[in-house]
């Protein structure tokens, strides 16, 4: 029998929402035009397979369209850009968890409503145009601003070619970014959020900076091929994020002075075959906590990435792979006694492919692999050999029923149904008991497996 | 050692000057008008492909316009953003 965790009150809204906006859709009459963020095609009059493969994976002209400034119309539709997505999800670790991850939770087979968002999405005035969240999830039971990227573009003649130079301000490193190599769209693009109970540590620009702070830059595209950015980031102190109402506010890290981010890429393309090359990365000193008088830790992201793309009729291939090096200089937790090293380096890598038949059946295989400086104090508490190293992989299964059309008469609806299988090879340097607890279950890597049952539902 | 909260040298209202400030002055002096696609970026060609054809597209204004890409537009040409004019 099958243990779930969430209150009865819980388990009857999320399963009211899901089936509620499951009928909705599936009432299907006539197949009209359907979106991604919906909003973004009823102002361009494209359906969702026009910008996605499979959302939120994109297509050449999906990268367009957002290098452009979510601006381009052509769709008949005036109701204004907002749109609203939810995301009621279920969880199972092959072992349980020593303890409920959330209030209101089991310690395993957990059934919530991971998430609803309200979205922005769309052109604002002229070539100002915004891909804006406010969301809601469960685990911090809050609503605050989420990645959010607001940006200006115009075309423009450069060495007898045609480019777009734009402006982008946002609150996320690489939410601006359109290959889906970079961390914030990268694969997997959904997990659960309460489990498992142990992961590979990431590199500070796999999420360290989201929603933390706030950055303006500006880009180039040139020749439909060659894109270029340079953005600074400052950090957002304790009240601002408390005014956007971030989870952890009051406890979160500081940053001081500008963080520089850099991006450059190169897609040439062949027909409908893409290949990206590019390189971004990240400068920035941390102040742990916020709390100054002990220096920073000073943090150095290089990423190497690559993209191949085959984006035909009717099925795509995409191959994406994401090496990201990052060197640590822990001034402040070394003098705090937070790490046994002045000197640490973190490396992330990951590969992955999808196959996607007509926007609809998506089918990802992926794999990742953490290494780095073995450190006593930032890793003995998970570690027994002291030791960052993870790797696993990763199978995604999603049907994307609404991707050329969807039931009248609101021709706006999308959604991605699907299971997430994540097998971890290795946790923190060993394999069973990696952590000398000797507790077993989660204790043991592949006790972390985890299946990931999910509807993302937006209209 | 002392230890004081961090409170980097802006505050909120520069942060949200900021954020706003580049794309206003940007927009200073333009139109209303969003940028186009190149022809380049969805793949345009001046005649059908597989029986479709920009006169057959909810995109297409006559006489060789297009709502979504840029330049001339022929009424037999295709693109990749190609959506069936409702009959």
């Amino acid at each position: 029998m099958i243990k779930v965790g969430a209150s009865a009150r819980d388990h009857i809204i999320t399963i009211a929402l899901g089936v509620l906006g499951l009928a909705v859709m599936t009432a299907t009459l006539a197949p009209q035009s359907a979106q991604a963020i919906p909003s973004f095609a009823r102002q361009t009059g494209q359906p969702c397979a026009a910008c996605h493969t499979a959302f939120p994976e994109l297509t050449p002209f999906g990268r367009r369209f957002k290098l452009n400034g979510y601006t381009l119309q052509g769709g008949d539709n005036t109701l204004p850009r907002f749109s609203f997505m939810f995301m009621p999800t279920f969880s199972h670790t092959k072992a349980d968890q020593d303890a409920p991850p959330i209030p209101g939770t089991n310690v395993n087979n957990n059934l919530i409503l991971q998430q609803a968002t309200l979205l922005y999405g769309g052109q604002i005035y002229g070539g100002l145009g915004a891909f804006a969240q406010l969301t809601w999830d469960r685990v911090s039971n809050q609503v605050y601003l989420d990645g959010s990227d607001f940006r200006y573009a115009e075309k423009f003649t450069l060495f007898g070619k045609d480019a777009t130079w734009g402006v982008t301000v946002n609150n996320s490193p690489t939410v601006q970014d359109v290959w889906n190599t970079t961390p914030a769209f990268g694969f997997p693009q959904l997990a659960s959020t309460i489990a498992p109970a142990f992961t590979p540590p990431l590199t500070h620009i796999e999420g360290s900076w989201a929603n933390q702070v706030a950055g303006a830059g500006a880009y180039v595209f040139w020749n439909d091929m060659l894109y270029a950015e340079l953005t600074g980031y400052k950090g957002l102190t304790h009240g601002q994020l408390e005014a956007l109402n971030e989870p952890g506010a009051s406890t979160a890290d500081g940053l001081n002075g500008l963080a520089p981010y850099w991006r450059l890429a190169v897609e040439p393309h062949w027909g409908d075959h893409y290949w990206e090359l590019g390189t971004f990365g990240m400068y920035g000193q941390v102040i742990p906590g916020g709390i100054t008088g002990f220096g920073t830790d000073n943090y150095t992201d290089v990423g190497i990435d690559s993209q191949y793309q085959y984006d035909g009729d009717p099925y795509s291939v995409t191959i994406k792979a994401t090496n990201i090096m990052e060197w640590q200089k822990l001034n402040n937790s070394f003098v705090q006694g937070v790490s046994s090293n002045l000197n640490n380096r973190l490396d992330s890598f990951k590969l992955d492919a999808s196959f996607v038949w007509d926007h609809t059946y998506s089918f990802t295989g992926g794999y990742f692999n953490v290494s780095g400086t073995s450190d006593a104090l930032l890793y003995g508490a998970s570690s027994a050999i002291n030791s960052p190293n993870g790797s696993g992989l990763i199978f995604d299964a999603a049907y994307l029923p609404f991707s050329h059309g969807s039931p009248w008469p609101y021709s706006s609806y999308n959604a991605r149904i699907g299971v997430t299988y994540t097998h971890y090879l290795k946790l923190f340097g060993g394999t069973s008991n990696f952590d000398g607890s000797g507790l077993g279950n989660t204790h043991s890597s592949s006790g972390n497996d985890t299946i990931f049952v999910y509807a993302w539902l937006a209209f | 050692m002392k230890t004081t909260v961090f409170k980097p040298d802006f505050n909120r209202r520069s942060v949200v000057a900021a954020a706003f400030a580049l794309p206003l002055v940007a927009l200073s002096g333009r139109a209303a008008q969003a940028a186009k696609m190149t022809q380049n970026a969805v793949a345009y060609q001046p005649t059908p492909k597989d029986g479709k054809k920009c006169s057959d597209c909810t995109l297409f204004v006559a006489p060789k316009a297009c709502k979504s890409v840029d330049g001339d537009i022929s009424p037999d040409g295709w693109c990749k953003i190609w959506v069936k004019k409702p009959s």
